[in-house]
């Protein structure tokens, strides 16, 4: 039963965070200004994501082949369009140096 | 960069174009699907409740937060509210999706709001920003495409893993996808300066070791401190 009641909790409440500020945000027109402030804030939330799971990542396998494997995938981003591309290209890197 | 014209000119269709640009993820999500599912399958939880957390939080860590605080034996309220934490960044992502939902129908402003994800809000942002014209009927159909398609992956893959997780390679280099696949979707949004000193700023935060969720507190506030600057402040 707990286990359903969590479920249903979370993910009610999950769907709220989703909806809350597009629901709220009906009908008004944001300037320049707070839409870049927004933008921003999320680019810094995904920033931070991605740091943090190439840390745990560092931590359970090895710190340098997560920063190279990273770096790798930033830098393949910077003139590629394809995410399949730059994921690869991030995973194989690091896979490769962590096994030395 | 698609712009909002290339969108509504280009022979593909929104509908097309939302699905090959999910496509591009799908290598990403069904491993990491999968190793969830496998995770999952280690607590005592029910399968079929396990696996249902996929269709209905499609969220990942929040999933596992869940299931394992559970598992623990935390309190229901405890346990929901740990996963909610780490979801309220989605709080940020549907401010910042508020203006392609503005002019959109109240159904899809409802439904299409379950697919708010870091992998959709990262394609919007990669793939269509930088231009405020989107026109509103390519829009939806682009983000139903890639949501549906992003996350129909997710359930499938994790009910997989929930099913067959024992028989997966435990040896499989998963741990890097995750943060591969975020960078794929930050270094495309990277626009200006003031863009490197939130990415610089956010990364600082995330590496004081601080809890997680704080971390990404930190990193919004941040970031929408340094995105409300007057362009040339953070030069």
């Amino acid at each position: 039963m707990n286990w359903l009641l969590g479920l249903t909790i979370a993910s009610s409440g999950t769907y709220a965070l989703r909806v809350v500020a597009i629901t709220m945000l009906r009908g008004r027109t944001l300037s320049v200004r707070v839409e870049s402030t927004v933008r921003a804030a999320a680019l810094g939330v995904m920033a931070a994501l991605a740091v943090s799971s190439a840390s745990n990542a560092g931590t359970t396998t090895s710190p340098w082949a997560a920063t190279i494997g990273i770096a790798m995938a930033a830098g393949i981003a910077r003139w590629t369009r394809s995410m399949t591309l730059v994921i690869a290209a991030g995973v194989g890197t690091a896979w490769a140096v962590s096994l030395h | 960069m698609i712009t909002p014209t290339a969108i509504r000119s280009e022979p593909r269709s929104p509908t097309r174009r939302g699905l090959r640009d999910a496509a591009g993820l799908v290598p990403a999500v069904a491993p990491l699907g999968l190793a969830l599912g496998a995770a999952l399958a280690q607590s005592d939880a029910p399968p079929f409740v396990a696996w249902l957390t996929a269709p209905l939080m499609v969220a990942g860590a929040a999933q596992l937060v869940l299931i394992t605080e559970l598992d623990r034996g935390s309190a229901v309220l405890a346990a929901a509210a740990a996963a909610l934490v780490l979801n309220s960044r989605f709080v940020v992502y549907g401010a910042a999706l508020a203006h392609r939902f503005r002019q959109q129908p109240r159904w899809f402003e409802l439904l299409g709001a379950h697919y708010v994800v870091d992998q959709t809000y990262g394609l919007v942002a990669t793939r269509l920003d930088g231009d405020g014209d989107v026109d509103s009927v390519a829009f939806r159909r682009y983000f139903t495409a890639m949501g549906t398609l992003l996350a129909a992956v997710w359930t499938v893959t994790v009910g997989l893993g929930v099913v067959a997780g024992p028989l997966l390679p435990p040896s499989a280099p998963l741990e890097f996808v995750l943060p591969a696949t975020f960078v794929a979707m930050v270094v495309p949004q990277i626009a200006d300066r003031r863009h490197v000193a939130v990415v610089i700023a956010a990364a600082a935060i995330a590496l004081t070791g601080i809890a997680p969720t704080m971390a990404l507190v930190g990193a919004a506030a941040i970031g929408s401190s340094i995105g409300a600057l007057p362009r040339g402040d953070a030069s």
